[in-house]
Formats: structure tokens, sequence, C-alpha cells
């Protein structure tokens, strides 16, 4: 019999998986237990920035898994977008200081790969902030055949030239072509009536960037 | 939204996971969010003794629970046996990658599903989103509960204009509960104008069904087919096409679009059963073994436990049992007494079913050549029918064939001229009944008494009586027994009281041997042997 590196890969990532959710959990123990303990705040905080990049890295592992993945399909459902935004903007927020305008009905719900969205979210913001963003607004806008969008603004240098002429595609080669190729790859995914997800990319006529994520 | 820890103080919990750590962890996590009452479960069985004995209001499960049940099967049998009410949250934590993780029937959806890993922030807000939720839902779950459907669509309509942003998800309870009321063109149209603003599965299903409800049998099928090459893991659209099938009296295909079924999702009993059941129909008995066996595995701790698929399981198995002795054979009569024993041990209260278990051994053994082992287990299932009260058809049926497989054709006859009584055979016992008669047709029998005669003259001529006596009575049980037969048991029982000594019993027997001759012609080639022997008779009478 063949031998089936698939079941054994997955066996791994789902044992990966239970020890990073023990980790997480364990850190949350550790932070409960260490309140007025000022001296170990410094490592603690470490600690936590670092095995949420780890979590992180680990879904976009396993994102990166799926969406190769011949069979793969979105799993699109109903998902409210404060719900998914929140838990990112936190860690944002905590690692870099990165500060977030919500400028949305925060009982916004619309169908959605939820994980693959995260990436999508994720990787911008890891962008913008490489790029020396820290003040993001974000919008969304809702089109009369249920099809919507995320505007993220930043308050960065925003795109150059060359990038703005050949649109999102042409990120794919910079730094950081892997997040900006899994954006626009789980942003694709989601399809309506024919019609699919896209990216747009712009720069404001005041300052920084602006990413468009639009769902059909 | 409310708040979170507000929410979850007075509500009782069940946690459930498969691992110490994450057990710990999120009984851990939930108190940190409030929780007060948690109480956690390592695997289905202790999660379904929880169930039974409280009364949840939130329960949070992985879906991979290692060996046992997954944390999907844990709420459709909840769900199933109303354990847990409408109002009870069930939140389903998966981990992406699981291949065979895919959704359950319509009805046994979780609440929500967490991917793993998350942190506290992930499960705070979903936890708040989906409480809230559930909290606005909640008159139409209570109504759910008291099975009250009309309620149920009133109050549908009414939140879906109070609460605009739930409006999918009521639409989607309104159009389960329209199936339930059978207002299938309601439903129909509810799910077509879904669809216009976007192709959501469970719509496009709910619309399959509407059409195969209303017989339109090709509509139905196309629509099946789109959902399933856009969602090719919703194997409830599987189910639905098998009936359609079935409906076209297409037993092949649906067999096979349940073998399509359980490649995705190989862990639901109900769907194993019926490809089981539809694979021996269409006797593809390897198909059939593994479904019932995978059947037996999944059921044996769960409230779909029943006593056919052991039974359906050891038949199945016995398309591989030979006299051989090859391994396939010895496998397969270990495993088909294997789920025998475990049938008669789980169900001795139920004669009818510790009957069918016993036909089934017997079988085994015929089939392995054991004919003395056939034939004992073959008088066990008799002696049990005769403790059924009203056996059935079916069973007076199977036990005909144990006694044909036996050789023990007299009692054979005796079940079928019961048969023949019978005026409430089904269609299928009565053609079952033509087809096993046709099989013994008189010349069987007269062969085979013919066989017992010649063994019983070889007896007789060793000297060793009692056994010729014995050979004569079988051969004698069958009213065609020919006159020779019965001429040469006259002459056994005569020669053994003139030898030893005559009985009231056994003279008895020979007058009634004499009785069913009747009067031999003088130029019968056996006539002299008989006038001797009616002679010898009545000296053996007056001795007495």
């Amino acid at each position: 019999m063949a031998f089936d590196f698939e079941t054994l890969l997955s066996a791994e990532l789902h044992d990966i998986k239970n020890q990073m959710q023990a980790l997480l959990s364990v850190q949350e123990d550790l932070a409960d237990e260490l309140v007025g303990h000022e001296r170990y705040q410094e490592s603690l905080d470490k600690i936590q920035q670092h095995s949420q990049v780890l979590n992180y890295k680990l879904i976009e592992m396993l994102s990166i898994l799926k969406i190769q993945h011949q069979s793969f399909e979105p799993s699109e459902d109903e998902h409210w977008l404060i719900d998914t935004l929140n838990p990112i903007i936190h860690e944002f927020y905590n690692l870099h200081a990165m500060t977030f305008e919500l400028d949305f009905d925060e009982e916004f719900n619309a169908f959605y790969d939820e994980q693959l969205l995260e990436i999508a979210l994720h990787n911008v913001f890891v962008n913008a902030n490489q790029a020396g963003a820290q003040v993001f607004k974000i919008k969304v806008e809702e089109f009369a055949d249920g099809g919507w969008l995320i505007r993220i603004e930043d308050d960065g240098p925003g795109f150059n030239e060359e990038q703005l002429e050949k649109g999102a595609f042409s990120l794919h080669g910079t730094k950081s072509g892997l997040g900006l190729y899994l954006i626009e790859q789980a942003i694709k995914a989601h399809k309506r009536n024919d019609k699919m997800g896209s990216i747009r990319i712009q720069n404001n006529p005041k300052q920084g960037a602006c990413v468009q994520l639009i769902f059909p | 939204m409310a708040d979170l820890s507000t929410m979850l103080v007075n509500k009782r919990i069940l946690a459930i996971d498969d691992l110490v750590e994450s057990r710990s962890a999120m009984k851990k996590m939930l108190t940190i969010l409030g929780a007060e009452t948690v109480d956690v479960a390592m695997d289905g069985d202790e999660a379904s003794d929880y169930i039974l004995n409280n009364d949840y209001d939130l329960i949070i499960s992985d879906y991979n629970l290692g060996r046992g049940r997954d944390g999907q099967q844990i709420l459709e049998e909840a769900r199933f046996t109303h354990q847990i009410k409408a109002t009870c949250t069930f939140v389903m934590l998966t981990g992406e990658n699981a291949m065979d993780m895919v959704m359950g029937a319509i009805e046994y959806e979780p609440d929500d599903y967490i991917t793993k890993p998350f942190t506290i922030d992930v499960m705070r807000q979903r936890l708040t989103r989906i409480l809230t939720i559930k909290e606005m839902l909640r008159p139409i779950n209570e109504a759910m509960d008291r099975q009250d459907r009309k309620t149920i669509l009133a109050l549908c309509d009414q939140l879906i204009l109070a609460q605009p942003r739930l409006k999918r998800r009521v639409e989607r309870i309104k159009g389960r509960t329209l199936l339930k009321l059978n207002k299938f063109e309601e439903a129909l149209a509810l799910y077509d104008s879904i669809l216009q603003e976007r192709e959501i599965n469970w719509a496009l299903l709910g619309k399959a069904t509407c059409l195969f409800k209303l017989e339109q049998y090709p509509q139905s099928e196309k629509v099946l087919n789109h959902t399933l090459r856009e969602h090719p893991k919703y194997v409830q659209c599987y189910d639905l096409l098998s009936k359609i099938h079935l409906k076209n009296k297409d037993l092949k295909s649906a067999q096979n679009t349940l073998i399509s079924a359980t490649n995705v999702s190989p862990k639901q009993v109900l769907r194993q059963m019926e490809l089981g059941r539809l694979a021996y129909a269409n006797k593809d008995f390897t198909v059939a073994e593994s479904a019932f066996k995978m059947s037996v595995k999944l059921a044996r701790h769960s409230c779909y436990r029943s006593v056919k698929n052991y039974l359906f399981f050891a038949k199945s198995l016995q398309h591989k049992i030979s006299p051989s002795n090859n391994r396939d054979s010895r496998n397969g009569s270990s495993e088909a007494f294997k789920a025998v024993e475990e049938a008669k041990t789980l169900y001795k209260e139920n004669t009818d079913y510790v009957f069918e278990a016993t036909i089934i051994e017997s079988t085994t053994f015929t089939n392995l050549g054991k004919e003395a082992d056939a034939k004992a287990v073959a008088n066990k299932a008799e002696e049990l029918l005769t403790h059924v009260n009203n056996p059935s058809g079916a069973m007076q049926l199977s036990m005909v064939n144990v006694l044909l497989d036996t050789n023990q054709h007299a009692k054979a006859q005796d079940i079928l001229a019961q048969l023949d009584k019978r005026k409430d055979l089904s269609r299928s016992e009565t053609r079952e009944l033509t087809r096993t008669r046709n099989e013994i047709s008189e010349q069987v029998v007269r062969e085979y008494t013919t066989e017992i005669n010649d063994k019983a003259i070889a007896c007789f001529e060793r000297g060793q009586l009692q056994q010729a006596i014995d050979l004569f009575d079988q051969a004698t049980a069958y009213k065609e027994a020919g006159h020779t037969v019965i001429v040469n048991a006259i002459q056994a029982k005569v020669t053994f009281m003139e030898q030893r000594e005559p009985s009231h019993r056994m003279l008895q027997e020979v007058d009634a041997l004499l009785l069913r001759l009747g009067d031999l012609p003088a130029h019968d080639e056996r006539y002299e042997r008989w006038l001797q022997l009616k002679q010898t008779q009545t000296r053996l009478k007056r001795v007495i």
C-alpha cells in the first residue's frame, strides 16, 4: 500500500492545533495568576505576542494547505463582520499599538468564509504595518444586488505608481508577495451567481493606502 | 450586545473534549468568561450520560473525539432523542483539516462552529453572538419543543420583520417547519425567493426536497446534482438522490449514490444501515458486509443500535463462508458467530430476535459444512419457535429453509403445511414459499427417503436393529415415502420385537404403518413379505 502522507500530515496538524490550543490556554491561566506581579508582566506580554503570531502563522499555513487542495471549496456561511474583525484588531492593537476606527453597523452580517477573510485581513494589516501605517479606518458598503465590500484605509505612505498601475497582481513579486497572493486567493474564492470576489487597491487623495475587499 | 458573563452565569454548561488539557482549558476559559456550572465529558458515552441526567443550556463539543463517536453524532443523538431542548445551544469546535468533518442532517446542525485553535477573544465574541441570537429565537425554539408548528410560523414572520439581520436564520427554520407541515408549495416558493438572492446550500436542498415531495423527480434530481457540483461535501443531497433512484426503481444507482455519501461521511449510522439494506437487496454482499459492519460498530453504544444491524451483518458474511476452511471463510464465520452472539446477548429478552439469530447461526454452520452443528442449532431454533406467540410467516419460512438445509424434511413439511393455511402472507413471502416448495419437489424427497432406506438396510443387515429403526422412522416420516420403505420399516420393527421383546408402542407403530400401506395386490413383488409380516405382528400381539 502506498504511504498515505496526507493522512499522516493531517494527523500531525491535528496534534499541533491541539498543542497550540493548550498553550494558549496555559497562557491565559498564567496571565490570570500573575495579575499584580508587575516584574513578570513584560516577559509574559512577549510570550503572548509570540504565541499569537505563532497561532496566526499556523492558521495561515492550514489555509495555504486548504486553498492548494484540488477539491477546495470555501465554506461560506453567515457571519457578523464585527465578530471576525474584533479578535484581529485586538491582536494588532496589542502587538503593534495599531488603532482602528470602525465605521459600520455593528449588526452587519454577510456570507463569507470566515477563515479566509481572517487571512485576508491579517495580511492587509501586516503589509500596512510593514509600510509604516498605524491608524486604520474600516468601512463597509452594501450594494443593492446583495454584494458588499470592506474598505480599509490607512495613514501609511500608500502604494507606489507601479503597484497602482498593475493592481494587486503586481504585488506578487514583492517581499510580502505570499501575503497578497493569499488575500487575492481568499477573496476570489467567494462566488455568487457567476460573480466572484476581487480586491482593488488605490491611494487616498490626502494620505495613505486604500484596500477594498469586494464580495459578490 | 448583552454582556457574556451575565448570559453565562445561570447557564448549565457541558464541555466535551477527548484531551484532558483541552477539557480543563475549556472549563477554565468558560469560567473566566463568567460561567459557573460547567460539567466536562471526555467522550460520547460520558457525554450521553451527562445529557441524559441534566438539562443543559449550552453544550460545547470538539468535533473529533478520538476513537468513539464524534461531536456531530453526540448532537444528532441528543436532538433525535429530544434529550436536549431546541432552546439548548450546541457549539461545535473543529480543526480545519478534518477531511470527514461534514454537516449532519439539517435539523441536527450545531448552532455555531468555532475553528481551533482559538483565543479567548474569539470564544468570547462567538459565544456572545450565538447566545444573543439564541435568546432572540427563544420563543420559536420553545414552540419547537412543544411541536407547535403553527406558532413557529407566526413567530418566524414576526421576527423577520423585527430583526432583518436574522432573516436567513429564521427563514431556514420557517422552511423546515413548512416541510414538516407538508406545505410543499409554500416551502418551495420560500426557497426559490432565497435562491434568487444567493445560492445557499440549505435552500438548494430545501428546494430539492420540496420537488421530491411534489413528485417532480427529474427537477429535484437536477437541483441536487447542481448542489453537489458546488458543494461536494453536502452529503444529505446524496440521501435524497438515492431516494429518487429508488422511486425510479433503479436500485443499483441508489446504492452507488449512498456509497458516494458514505465515502464523504463514513460515520453516519442511519446512512450506513440504508446502504447495507440496499446492497443486500442488490446481492452486492461485499458492500453490504462493510456497511453493516460499520453500522454495528457505530451504533453499538448509541440510540441507533438495532438487532437488524447484527443480523444483517451476519447474513451478509455468508457469501464468503464455505467448507473449504480458507482464511476468508474462517474470518467470515468467526465474525458471523460473534455478531450473532452479541445480538443474542443484547436482545435476550426478545425471543423473536434470538430465534432469528439462531437461524443465522445454523445457516453459518451449514455453509461451513458442519452438518451436525447446523442440525443441533436448527433444533434449538425450532424449540424457540414454539415459544413465539403467533410466529410470523417470515419466521416460519426461515425455519423451513433451515430445516431443509439440515435435511429435516419431515419437520419442514409440517411447517409448510401450516404456512399453506396462512392468509396473511405478504406477496414476497408467498413468492418465497413457492420458491421453497419448488426446491423440494417430490422427486427430491423420494431420492432422499431412498437414500435413508439404503442406509437403514445396511444397518439391518449388520444386525444394528435400533439404528435401522431410527432411520426407517425418518424415511417414513415423509408422506411421499414409497411402499418399499414402509414394508422395510415394518420388517425392522417386527424383527426387533421378535428378537428382543414386543412393546405396545412399537406394535401400534407397526399397525399404523400397515394401515398406511393398505392391502398389497397379490402380484406385487413385496406381497409375500407383507403377508408374513402381518402374521408375525398378529402373533406378537397375542404374546404380549
